[in-house]
């Protein structure tokens, strides 16, 4: 439906949602053969170590994060303490010499790599956003010098577009000369003029997406949709074609959930986590997002969704 | 340790000793109000005025404007968002740096400090009433728990010291501020009172504000006299809450977290400078130069040292961003200038 190419947030819920569930239901685990995911950030922090610049040995790793205040604080916290690095803010490090360091008690320290959880446009002040206090001057000078490595990479939020998914599968053709694996939703662009001929026509059986929105906001379900609401967005779609994209209803597999003292059928959809360095790893398992309110196909957990255990067999 | 960990760690043992410091004396102060007869405004007023000089509060409460008596004290010195060491403010701070340096501090000590967050926060309580007594006993028996997980929880490395750092730091400022307040309580000096039963009582006083009653017994049998005052609050090596033991912690902590050679120590030196006069002094030389002077001297040093502390402890220096901004913009242009010209 879409793609998640910055770094989405919730690694942390599904560790701590298995150990949660291995305490409920400790000798279920071992019978059935469930696949392990709590090396998810050892595997983290090795891909780390892997991209260090230069190939630098024993880099000194970061994770950086807006702060305290933001919403997923907690994971961020919680993969530094379990990998073991430091947790800093963009006012604990500075560049000289187009060199990261962070300020510590004994003085400046070299910062290799960058796990960072700070947006692009918050990300260097000098670049981008000037008004930001969430980065650090002269990080991307740094970057562009080969001295730190952002994991991810500045402008991996572009494969995040919604308006770049419909071309994704060209763009596997294009670089890997290979037919994707994976099939797609089918996309329509209203800013192509036969797109938003059909787009118009068809309001009322699909999903509308801002391009610029996440979270699960700026969102049109066609099919569930009142009169006025169509017409509202019908308007916004023909003022800026450019910032919607189109997709038909597709149905998100339902689930038990224990709801209101009884269970009952609940939509899901599922967030996996793949590490690319030296390898390519994917966690066997993931976030299994739940729309918690009936029939809604709203999942994400900044609007009440809850999450699931997801198992992978042996 | 990144500098603003240690500076939220120093932080919150700076304000756990301020809000134990504040709920004794408050505390002590609402016991002895019962014995004063006839009680009106002026009466509660002129009690509680050392006290408010003590927390550093008293401008702020006179900018208040509103009436003098114990219970908008209390309140102000409690609750009143107005005034930066009212003692639910102090716990507010000391949740917020918690939580910026929570991957750093035991899982026990951030749930431990949660809790106390919660049960002072947005509290209806009469001051007036006797409940206050209730409350304050509360926040002073977990506060000195607090100590406890400290020393039972956390690991001695760096952030400890910081926390033991910045909660000796801030005794020695109270413990000058408790035997100063007899200076604004005394009677004119020279007076013929002194030695009397009113400065004995008042000398009683400070003792009980520092819970060193008992150790002023056990150190001198005889009656209650400056001397005896001075060398146990101020000289005494081994009572908790003398300035000489308070800088004593210090100086080790100090030492304990170290600095890697080619920075200067300044404040370390500072330090033995200062800890080396008091353990030169004695009380009557302090008595003859005048305590207060003496105390007004060394509250001074210490200031003095505070700053030195932060600029080479804590803080590296302050960056200008805008400074920062057009310096990095100036690389990158040189830099692709040379690009291009290759």
């Amino acid at each position: 439906m879409e793609d998640n190419g910055r770094c989405p947030s919730g690694a942390s819920y599904m560790i701590e949602n298995r150990l949660a569930m291995k305490q409920v239901l400790p000798q279920i685990f071992p019978r059935i053969g469930v696949r392990s995911i709590e090396h998810y950030t050892t595997d983290l922090l090795e891909t780390l170590h892997y991209i260090s610049p230069k190939g630098k040995e024993n880099p000194t790793i970061v994770v950086l994060t807006p702060g305290c205040y933001n919403s997923a604080y907690f994971e961020h916290c919680y993969l530094a303490r379990k990998m073991g690095v430091k947790i800093v803010e963009g006012r604990d490090l500075l560049v000289r010499d187009f060199k990261v360091f962070m300020r510590t008690t004994q003085g400046l320290k070299q910062v290799d790599v960058i796990y960072r959880r700070v947006d692009d446009d918050f990300l260097d002040p000098s670049v981008f956003r000037e008004d930001s206090t969430l980065g650090v001057v002269g990080l991307i000078n740094a970057y562009r010098s080969g001295n730190v490595t952002l994991a991810n990479s500045i402008g991996t939020g572009v494969a995040d577009d919604k308006a770049i998914y419909p071309f994704i599968p060209d763009v596997i053709r294009y670089y890997l000369d290979q037919e994707p694996l994976l099939p797609q939703v089918k996309t329509y662009l209203p800013y192509l003029k036969e797109d938003l001929k059909y787009v118009l026509e068809n309001l009322g059986n699909l999903v509308i997406k801002s391009v610029n929105e996440a979270g699960g906001y700026g969102m049109l379900i066609g099919p569930n949709s009142t009169k006025e609401n169509l017409e509202k967005f019908r308007k916004k779609i023909i003022e800026n074609p450019r910032d919607f994209i189109a997709q038909p209803l597709v149905s998100l597999s339902r689930h038990p959930a224990f709801c209101d003292q009884q269970f009952s059928g609940r939509h899901i959809d599922l967030r996996p986590y793949v590490l690319q360095g030296k390898t390519v790893k994917i966690v066997p398992g993931g976030l299994t997002r739940v729309a918690m309110v009936k029939d809604s196909l709203v999942v994400n957990s900044s609007q009440g969704g809850a999450v699931k255990d997801t198992w992978v067999l042996n | 340790m990144l500098s603003r960990v240690a500076h939220s760690l120093f932080w919150i043992g700076r304000y756990f000793e301020k809000v134990e410091n504040i709920t004794r004396i408050i505390q002590d102060s609402l016991f002895s109000l019962i014995e004063i007869e006839h009680l009106d405004e002026v009466k509660e007023f002129q009690h509680w005025k050392p006290i408010l000089r003590a927390c550093s509060a008293m401008k702020i409460f006179e900018d208040q404007e509103i009436p003098h008596n114990t219970k908008n004290i209390l309140e102000f010195l409690i609750f009143n968002k107005n005034n930066p060491s009212a003692i639910c403010n102090c716990i507010s701070n000391i949740r917020q740096n918690a939580h910026m340096v929570r991957d750093q501090i035991s899982e026990e000590m951030w749930a431990w400090i949660n809790r106390l967050y919660h049960q002072t926060q947005d509290v209806e309580i009469d001051c007036g009433s006797e409940n206050i007594q209730d409350f304050l006993t509360i926040i002073r028996d977990e506060s000195i728990r607090f100590q406890g997980l400290v020393s039972s929880t956390l690991a001695r490395d760096e952030g400890y010291y910081f926390i033991q750092f910045g909660k000796f730091l801030e005794r020695s400022y109270h413990t000058l501020n408790i035997i100063d307040l007899k200076y604004h309580l005394l009677l004119p000096r020279g007076s013929k009172d002194v030695g009397s039963s009113i400065d004995v009582a008042q000398w009683i006083v400070i003792l009980k504000s520092l819970s060193a009653q008992d150790a002023y017994r056990k150190k001198f049998v005889n009656e209650i006299n400056p001397e005896g005052i001075v060398s146990l609050l101020v000289l005494d090596k081994k009572f908790p809450r003398s300035i000489r033991f308070c800088f004593e912690q210090v100086f080790k902590t100090l030492d304990l977290i170290g600095l890697d050679n080619n920075r200067s120590n300044t404040p370390y030196e500072l330090f033995a400078q200062i800890l080396l006069k008091l353990k030169t002094s004695s009380a009557s030389i302090i008595i003859k130069n005048g305590l207060h002077e003496t105390l007004t001297k060394l509250k001074n040093r210490i200031y003095e040292i505070d700053q030195e502390i932060f600029n080479t402890y804590l803080f590296l220096p302050e960056i200008d961003k805008y400074e920062e901004i057009l310096q990095q913009q100036r690389q990158q242009q040189q830099t692709f200038y040379n690009i291009v010209r290759l």
